[in-house]
């Protein structure tokens, strides 16, 4: 299974790439990695998904990999939202501990160094039961994406007063 | 996959597919540079995510 994971600023400058979307379309589970507790991102990789007209709605999905030093609480409250937006697939942080060339050191499977996956109590069971309600039946949009990229890019000039710098180049707002 | 990719084999990768060498286009990457900037710098992304796409499915 390929996995969305960071590609760049995760969609939020849509004129990253030229093309953000094809970052992760050829990928069963487009998504990102959770940038702190944001939960607004998650969309991007949500709508590729519904757009792709993907069967087994399961496999695929916003897909969203917990950070490691977040404590449940804080993640539940985000999941929530993120839910909302689309994910219908969670993978923790520890997933990269079981891919080619992954250790622990670097992916413990938890969220943080003293929270073990047990002590999670009903999120994860949640999660789950979440995860399998959104993921059924047929998804039906008016619009599966909405992304305007070449609009951003009409502006995308020295002159554009709304430009500001960004750490990876600029950024239209 | 973040920030301006570049490898040794990128330049060359450049000139195949967009029929112009990026080199001397570099500078509008990071700023308003005249009238190619726009174009230098969405070739340069639409490269970079090619390979990009070559590498994770081989098939394309």
């Amino acid at each position: 299974m390929l996995y969305g994971c960071d590609h760049g600023g995760r969609g939020r400058d849509v004129t990253e790439f030229g093309d953000y979307f094809r970052t992760q379309r050829w990928m069963n589970g487009p998504g990102n990695d959770q940038p702190g507790l944001a939960s607004d991102v998650i969309k991007e990789g949500s709508q590729l998904h519904h757009a792709s007209l993907r069967a087994p709605a399961h496999v695929a999905g916003g897909l969203l990999r917990q950070q490691v030093g977040h404590h449940v609480g804080a993640d539940r409250r985000c999941h929530v939202a993120q839910l909302r937006a689309g994910q219908n697939l969670l993978t923790l942080h520890g997933l990269y501990y079981s891919t080619h060339g992954g250790w622990w050191e670097w992916a413990p499977p938890a969220t943080t160094s003293t929270c073990r996956i047990g002590t999670m109590g009903d999120f994860l069971p949640a999660v789950e039961r979440m995860s399998y309600l959104l993921s059924q039946g047929v998804h039906r949009a008016d619009v599966a994406i909405l992304y305007p990229v070449a609009a951003m890019e009409a502006a995308w000039a020295a002159r554009c007063p709304l430009m500001r710098p960004s750490r990876w180049g600029a950024i239209c707002m | 996959m973040r920030g301006w990719l570049w490898n040794s084999a990128f330049a060359a990768e450049f000139t195949r597919r967009k029929g112009y060498d990026v080199r001397p286009e570099l500078a509008s990457l990071f700023a308003e540079t005249g009238p190619r900037a726009r174009q230098g710098h969405m070739d340069y992304s639409d490269v970079m995510v090619s390979l990009e796409e070559k590498t994770t499915s081989p098939s394309l």
